[in-house]
């Protein structure tokens, strides 16, 4: 697992992301900051959601939801229409819901912030599922997290 | 003799009308009769079907899931009842009149409608007791009779059923009309699981789904009633993303929405009825176009996480509201980025490239994360700047009065606000 701050390392965490899928753990509230990851093209990377190949974008909380009116208002290269909001009743079946989209292969990038941590398996089906199927998982909750299944931690300064 | 066509004969046991709507994929010529019978002219579509051949695979691809008794081919409907010696018969083109002229004397009765009336049914039984008598073996011995021997011998009766059999009368084939509603029920008493449920009520979904396809419509919503032992009654239903008429796709659907429910006493029954539908139209996909196919994997991933966890899901498409939880609701499909919410088309007809209200309240100063129900906190520590007040208008419902504050700490940056009575509530997260 890599360990990189976000305030100094941006372009090393766009490489990072840009290879095949993993767990990305976003220390700290750094959501703008992963916004700009994902929203920027990389080269042979997954199809951002801003282009028009059409990638979508999925939220995935229990406890709360990506602000639409924040994106539109800070002009976050982010159409509506391709992110796709989904809020589980509780943190075990926003687990379980991650772990369906992973397995899916439907999405480029997954933004999830679950109200608890899970149990080891549970992570480590999520880091299988995402990393078969090249899906990004950005996990932008502050839990703790067994280090073993993540790619890579982003710490803030 | 008038023209010959195409016509299947088909005897349904337990549905003739589901069967009669599955069968409108076949051709739209179709005539049902109370008796559970129904003949289908497929001389102008069997072209684009296949042929004979591609209608009869259709058919009983179409007929697993029903109770079919007896199935004709022949040339003209009024010959389609006396043919069917056998469950299955297939005639020739062609051939029908030779293979009835061979047929018994006892067939006759038969001829012509698919309803006959009690009196004049005795009264063709009557006639062929005498045909029999004067040494008629067979209906060809009958139709080489000259019509005034019929006519003196045989009387009005004679007359009939002789020009039914040389085909000098015409069957009209009434067209089928739809009234029916997409419903059916399972009788649930034996049934002891969820998964024993999902097996009976597999058998419904196909033959709702077969009606749905001859139809041309998608289901929209799945609606369940359930009766229970103690006398109880209630209802469910599952809203697609996704319409469709694909039985594979509702049975997984509907196994994951059951899983969900509980009841408190044993089941009696359980209708399964279709409230909802929409016109299939079959998208324009070009070859190398992907977006289309995956707009379509997405809604039926939504689909399987709305059964599944009953969540609120969907893109986000911004509203006219200032409060933060109101000021959006979730759709799905997408909807056009210049369309406009609750039909206000004066207000939003202006809308930039991302959805939004060129005219709305920019809220550059809110948080990318908003929590879904506030959290209460002690008054909070940091550096406090006041951000903005919200107030509803007195004849809304659940009156809100907020001032909102920015508070920053050495770790984060909060988005909190304080009510007239002093409760602090943490709302989001910069």
């Amino acid at each position: 697992m890599k360990t990189l701050k976000w305030s100094t390392q941006s372009d090393l965490c766009q490489s990072v992301l840009s290879k095949s899928g993993g767990l990305f753990h976003f220390q700290g509230e750094a959501i703008p900051f992963a916004l700009s990851l994902v929203t920027t093209p990389q080269r042979g990377a997954s199809p951002s959601p801003s282009s028009t190949s059409g990638g979508h974008f999925l939220w995935i909380s229990d406890e709360g939801f990506l602000n639409p009116a924040a994106l539109v208002a800070r002009r976050v290269e982010l159409p509506l229409s391709r992110l796709i909001i989904i809020t589980p009743p509780n943190a075990k079946e926003s687990w379980s819901c991650a772990i369906e989209a992973a397995q899916s292969g439907l999405f480029s990038y997954i933004l999830f912030r679950p109200s608890q941590t899970c149990q080891g398996s549970t992570g480590r089906i999520l880091q299988l599922a995402s990393e078969k199927s090249a899906t990004c998982v950005l996990i932008l909750a502050p839990v703790v997290l067994p280090h073993w299944v993540l790619k890579a931690s982003i710490e803030g300064a | 003799m008038g023209a010959l066509k195409r016509i299947l004969y088909i005897q349904e046991g337990s549905q003739p009308l589901g069967l009669a709507e599955a069968c409108l994929s076949l051709t739209p010529k179709i005539s049902y009769s109370p008796t559970g019978e129904l003949l289908l002219d497929v001389e102008g579509t069997q072209k684009l079907l296949g042929g004979e051949k591609g209608v009869l695979s259709r058919l009983e691809n179409i007929a697993e899931h029903f109770q079919i008794e007896k199935t004709v081919v022949t040339d003209r409907p009024e010959w389609a009842k006396p043919l069917g010696i056998e469950p299955y018969v297939v005639v020739p083109p062609g051939q029908s009149q030779t293979r009835l002229f061979s047929l018994k004397i006892e067939r006759i009765p038969l001829l012509g409608e698919l309803v006959i009336e009690e009196d004049e049914w005795k009264e063709r039984h009557r006639l062929v007791a005498f045909m029999r008598r004067v040494g008629l073996g067979h209906i060809h011995d009958f139709a080489k009779l000259p019509p005034l021997a019929i006519n003196r011998r045989f009387g009005k009766m004679g007359i009939l059923l002789h020009q039914w059999s040389w085909g000098r009368r015409e069957l009209p084939i009434p067209i089928f009309s739809l009234e029916e509603p997409l419903t059916d029920t399972l009788d649930a008493s034996d049934t002891i699981s969820i998964d024993a449920l999902i097996l009976g009520l597999t058998p419904i979904l196909y033959r709702l789904c077969s009606r749905l396809e001859g139809r041309r419509l998608h289901a929209v919503k799945l609606t369940l009633d359930f009766r229970l032992d103690n006398g109880q009654r209630f209802s469910e239903t599952l809203k697609l993303s996704d319409p469709t008429h694909d039985p594979q796709v509702l049975i997984r659907l509907l196994d994951e929405f059951l899983r969900r429910l509980t009841w408190d006493a044993p089941l009696i029954s359980v209708a399964l009825s279709i409230p909802e539908t929409a016109h299939a139209v079959a998208a324009q996909l070009s070859l190398f176009d992907t977006l289309e196919n995956k707009a379509h994997d997405i809604g039926r991933f939504l689909n399987r996480m709305k059964a599944k966890f009953a969540a609120p899901l969907g893109t986000p498409v911004l509203t006219e509201s200032y409060v933060p939880e109101k000021g959006w609701r979730l759709a799905w499909p997408p909807e056009n980025s210049h369309g406009s919410p609750n039909g206000n088309s004066h207000i939003n007809s202006h809308r930039n490239s991302y959805g939004a209200p060129e005219n709305a309240a920019p809220f550059a100063d809110r948080p990318y994360f908003i929590f879904s129900a506030p959290r209460p906190i002690p008054p909070p520590q940091g550096r406090i700047t006041p951000c903005e007040k919200i107030e509803t208008q007195w004849w809304d419902v659940g009156l809100i009065q907020r001032a909102y504050y920015i508070v920053e700490t050495s770790r984060e940056k909060r988005w909190v606000y304080i009510t007239p009575q002093g409760q602090w509530f943490w709302h989001g997260i910069f």
